[in-house]
């Protein structure tokens, strides 16, 4: 299934998010194929740094569980191989771009294509900055998801919408990853400013936690992404209102 | 404004990032053609700061190495104690143009963090410091100089509890206040344009050298020595002199218990090219492009990266830049302050360590400056305790 068929075939799809290795590979896989059954449309995988300056406690905290047990980009792909062979949601990687670009940009975008990987999330990598990989992604057939902020520009907003592929992911909040509310009337605005620029979904993350929130932002965006609330409740051991989450989601 | 240098530097930030270094670049592009701005700044680096401050001959130095005459840039003697100064209160200045009334910085050592600190205390502005627990714990008194002077020092727990995290947690509280609050980054590091504009405001350190060494000797001098961390001294003092290449540059980096252990901070002798904190330049990192953590004696120099665009000026051949261990720099503080009177800060006697090296090769016709990028006063009790360790090992 492609990122784009998801939006066809679902109302309001719900993506959610895991760090690659937290509790080691096995049960992080096992958590990806929890989350997956329990009913998530998309699946990030999170790539662990050393300093993720844009999230909070709640991910760098796993970040550094990954890191331990030893997580890499080839874990990542090891898992997308895995997740594939039994499943059909789309995986996208999410990665800071030092791991990235230390991997070699062509032997990722080359293994993101070989694992049928489409698409990827920089959150350092800014719309000035695409030449960096753009060239990549043509060669390899590879998508970058284009990040929004509720203060982003006019000017540069048009331009980040009208390049954007996949989908646009508006950042909820002003500031990180798992700390704030959400901002859900600005959110609104913003996503309408995206949407008269592109037919690209736009989906809001960062900061949504209730099924309150999740219905709320079923009326303003067309999908969703939840991160750090998953993964502080399967910290406590709490996977029933994780699928009970994702159920209100559907 | 200039952006990269070469294949380095650049804006790897966040999206929410984006739209405050935008305007950042448009208030001090306003700021710097602004005759006004000029005025301000002037006055207070002269009449609080206390510059121009001197080009002392080291005479006695000279005589000992038996080579080049030997120069020394006494930042040490600027207010507060270092060249940190000179940026801390430039960018607050353009703060209270932009009408933020609170600041936030990162520190390691404390210098910066005291600075900064100073400067909002000064231009009333509401001053927040980030550093890691251990840097707390290992600067005492730098943290209880930043509350003296009104600021709040905010404890960094997270990752390895040292600059780079304190780095991270200001840069996210930065993403979450951005409306309000200005970042004064310390050194010449960060995404653009902060790179460009810590240069522009410690420029003054090689404009001052420059004419004072006119004055003194009739022309430019021959070698030019500054430690390197983030690189915020060096990358001032050569500022004037980048465009002549008859002045040789030398950038000293903390090598401290050698390259060939875990511990040190050389990030261009002994790292490789990555991206982090908003910049693409040399790094300390692992095979997966993990950030290492920086080891000196000096904790000023204790940064796994560096200014961008002293990665540029390595690859082109411009700068030398080479290093020197913990004892080196510990050897060459006691020297200078037996010979001169002077104890400089251990990240400057880095580069004395590398001067004592080069001096010696030089002709007595040829003259080397010295970047003495601050004072060692916040250094003697580590000093202290090292040296009679070493005392006691020998026994």
């Amino acid at each position: 299934m492609t990122i784009q068929t998801v939006f066809e075939k679902h109302q309001n799809p719900l993506i959610s998010y895991l760090m690659v290795g937290d509790g080691g590979y096995d049960k992080s896989l096992a958590y990806a194929k929890f989350l997956i059954d329990s009913g998530v449309d998309m699946l990030e995988l999170g790539v662990p740094f050393s300093d993720p300056v844009a999230d909070g406690e709640i991910i760098l905290k796993a970040g550094q569980r990954a890191l331990k047990s030893g997580a890499d980009i080839d874990m990542v792909f090891e898992m997308a191989k895995a997740l594939n062979s039994e499943y059909e949601v789309p995986l996208v990687i999410m990665s800071y771009l030092n791991p990235i670009f230390c991997y070699g940009y062509d032997r990722f975008f080359s293994q993101m294509a070989k694992h049928g990987i489409e698409a990827v999330i920089i959150p350092d990598l800014p719309f000035e900055e695409r030449g960096e990989i753009e060239s990549y992604l043509k060669q390899y057939d590879v998508k970058q998801i284009a990040m929004v902020a509720l203060n982003t520009g006019e000017d540069r907003l048009k331009a980040i919408a009208e390049n954007s592929s996949g989908f646009v992911y508006l950042v909820a909040v002003k500031g990180i990853t798992g700390t704030q509310r959400p901002m859900i009337e600005a959110v609104g605005d913003v996503a309408k400013s995206i949407k008269a620029a592109t037919k690209t979904p736009v989906v809001a993350g960062f900061g949504i936690k209730s099924s309150e929130d999740i219905e709320a932002f079923h009326r303003i965006v067309d999908g969703i992404v939840i991160a750090s609330e998953f993964i502080r409740l399967r910290e406590e051991g709490e996977l029933d209102s994780i699928r009970a989450l994702i159920k209100t989601g559907k | 404004m200039i952006s990269k240098y070469g294949d380095y530097g650049g804006q790897y930030i966040s999206e929410i990032l984006m739209e405050p270094v935008q305007e950042l670049e448009r208030a001090f592009e306003a700021a710097v053609t602004d005759p006004a701005f000029h005025e301000t700044l002037k006055g207070y680096l002269k009449d609080y700061v206390g510059r121009e401050n001197p080009l002392t001959f080291a005479e006695n130095m000279t005589q000992s190495l038996g080579g080049a005459k030997i120069y020394l840039k006494r930042e040490d003697l600027n207010h507060t104690g270092a060249h940190k100064i000179n940026n801390a209160l430039g960018q607050a200045l353009i703060a209270k143009r932009m009408g933020k009334p609170n600041v936030i910085a990162e520190t390691g050592a404390g210098q910066h963090g005291v600075a900064t600190a100073t400067a909002c205390a000064l231009l009333g502005l509401n001053c927040k410091i980030f550093m890691g627990a251990e840097d707390m714990a290992r600067q005492k008194l730098n943290v209880f100089r930043m509350e003296l002077l009104g600021s709040e020092v905010v404890c960094v727990e997270s990752g390895s509890k040292v600059l780079k995290d304190a780095t991270n947690e200001a840069l996210k509280y930065w993403a979450a206040h951005i409306d309000d609050t200005h970042y004064i980054i310390g050194s010449a590091i960060g995404p653009a344009p902060y790179p460009e504009i810590v240069k522009y405001f410690q420029s003054v350190i090689g404009e001052e050298t420059k004419e004072q060494h006119m004055a003194k000797e009739g022309r430019l001098p021959d070698a030019i020595i500054a430690c390197v961390g983030g690189g915020s001294n060096a990358i001032g003092m050569y500022a004037p002199f980048i465009e002549l290449p008859e002045v040789k540059l030398y950038g000293v980096e903390a090598a401290g218990m050698g390259l060939n252990t875990p511990e040190h901070a050389a990030s261009i002798s002994g790292g490789r090219i990555g991206v982090l904190h908003g910049t693409k330049t040399y790094l300390l990192q692992d095979d997966d492009g993990q950030v290492k953590e920086a080891y000196s004696i000096s904790a000023g120099l204790d940064y796994p990266g560096i200014g961008p665009e002293h990665s540029y000026l390595h690859d082109t051949g411009r700068v030398t830049y080479v290093p020197a261990t913990d004892d080196e720099a510990v050897t060459a503080l006691q020297f200078m302050a037996k010979t001169e009177g002077i104890i400089p800060a251990l990240e400057s006697a880095h580069a004395v360590a590398y001067a004592m090296k080069l001096a010696p090769m030089m002709g007595k016709d040829e003259t080397l400056v010295i970047c003495l990028s601050g004072r060692g006063d916040k250094d003697v009790e580590s000093i202290q305790r090292r040296l009679s360790h070493d005392h006691t090992d020998s026994i």
